[in-house]
């Protein structure tokens, strides 16, 4: 048990860290601030219910974002669909914007659109393989997919948004 | 995999992606670099995949999640909150008069979490879900008998069936962690599936009225008399109080 203890408080006490990117995870999926809170909510309640599986020491985020993967595939999507909250543009949602530059928001407000446009499996990697900063090899392991399906969705995804916003130069890559 | 135009360097979209990427063990980057000086297509196509990583951080980064609060972790975690020194005093404890430790450690076997099953679990229902069950009383009469038999409740199908704004459709025994979790199933007048779950109370404490919003549906909550009860489903709050108040006076 003393396993079991120790995963359960590593779980139970980093959620806290962890719940804003999570969060902004569940957005990126769900493309609606309701839909995210349900989701991210959801998602703590069965990471704390599985906790004792939880292996100590490794990856707390990326085993939520695992569990926050599987939820919305499994339950949140079908019921979000099902009242009408599943398909929502990325303009209809009161993002929070800490930044006071009108200019940087409105660059901002295109950047998530043009992503939040993506198809989600295509969206969901752009997001854990830039925006978190994860390798190919730990969004394939999250994802339940292999590198090479990593790989393509990430092409296809570049070659749609690369339209909408290009780099100013390489340095940006 | 999207083959290149270039007969001299057949790189594929995917190559070009993990090159841009810093992914060297998923391509050739001195390959590509090195056909990049004399490809000019190949630095077409290579900035027709090309995105700014950074103004896609920072756009995400004003994404704000606001004030939140983490759920309370599951009571049956109970030792989350035994002490390292108390667990071994336990053991200590229990070698010493041949007990198992098991027998002293405050593991509980209250079902916690079934609320959030059964959330999950109504999700998935719609109108049509039940709007086709049309049993004749009689059937309907047995069927609950049935069912509240599993746990030892008698209530009349009249009880059941006097609920305001509520219609009701069917009883079924379903299985959590091994004990029978009983749901009614009705319809309200919106058409939005509502479901009364009873599960026994293995704390057998009394709780009162909750009321709260479990994946976008309106819930309330209570146990008495050794049962727990949960009333779930649709968006009508007033709805919600009204039928958890009757039926926390009918059953």
């Amino acid at each position: 048990m003393w396993f079991k203890k120790k995963a359960t408080n590593e779980v139970s006490n980093g959620l806290n860290e962890v719940y804003p990117r999570l969060w902004r995870y569940c957005f990126a999926l769900t493309k609606s601030r309701d839909l995210a809170d349900d989701l991210a909510q959801s998602t703590c309640t069965r990471a704390l219910e599985k906790a004792s599986q939880f292996q100590t020491n490794t990856h707390l985020d990326r085993w939520l974002f695992k569990i926050a993967n599987r939820t919305w595939l499994n339950d949140l999507r079908k019921s979000a669909v099902r009242r009408g909250n599943g398909l929502i543009d990325v303009e209809e949602n009161d993002i929070a914007s800490t930044n006071q530059d009108p200019e940087v928001n409105i660059l901002s407000a295109e950047v998530l659109s043009a992503v939040m446009d993506l198809p989600i499996e295509q969206r969901k990697i752009v997001f854990l393989a830039y925006v978190e900063g994860y390798s190919y090899k730990e969004c394939a392991d999250m994802l339940d997919i292999p590198i090479g399906t990593v790989m393509s969705r990430l092409a296809a995804a570049r070659k749609k948004i690369s339209k909408q916003f290009k780099p100013e130069g390489m340095g940006n890559e | 995999m999207s083959k290149a135009s270039s007969n001299q360097h057949p790189f594929t979209d995917e190559d070009l992606t993990a090159f841009l990427d810093g992914e060297s063990s998923h391509t050739s980057n001195a390959e590509i670099q090195n056909a990049l000086d004399k490809d000019s297509d190949l630095k077409a196509r290579l900035a027709a995949l090309s995105i700014d990583k950074a103004a896609l951080k920072s756009a995400f980064d004003t994404i704000d999640c606001g004030a939140y609060s983490i759920p309370n972790a599951p009571q049956d975690a109970h030792y989350n909150h035994f002490s390292i020194t108390q667990m071994a005093a336990s053991i200590l404890l229990a070698l010493a008069i041949g007990f198992s430790a098991s027998y002293l450690l405050p593991f509980s076997t209250k079902q916690e979490g079934w609320k959030d099953f059964v959330a999950s679990y109504q999700a998935l229902y719609s109108t049509e879900t039940l709007a086709h069950i049309n049993q004749e009383e009689a059937d309907k009469a047995k069927e609950l008998s049935r069912v509240m038999a599993a746990l030892d409740i008698q209530v009349s199908l009249e009880k059941i069936q006097s609920v305001e704004a509520l219609t009701y459709k069917r009883a079924q025994i379903l299985s959590f962690n091994g004990s029978p979790l009983l749901q009614l199933a009705f319809l309200s007048d919106k058409g939005q599936p509502v479901a009364l779950c009873i599960i026994k109370n293995t704390k057998n404490d009394e709780v009162s009225m909750n009321y709260s919003n479990m994946i976008g549906m309106e819930s309330a909550s209570w146990s008495k008399d050794g049962y727990e009860y949960l009333l779930i489903g649709g968006d009508d709050k007033n709805l919600t109080l009204q039928a958890a108040d009757y039926f926390l006076k009918a059953i």
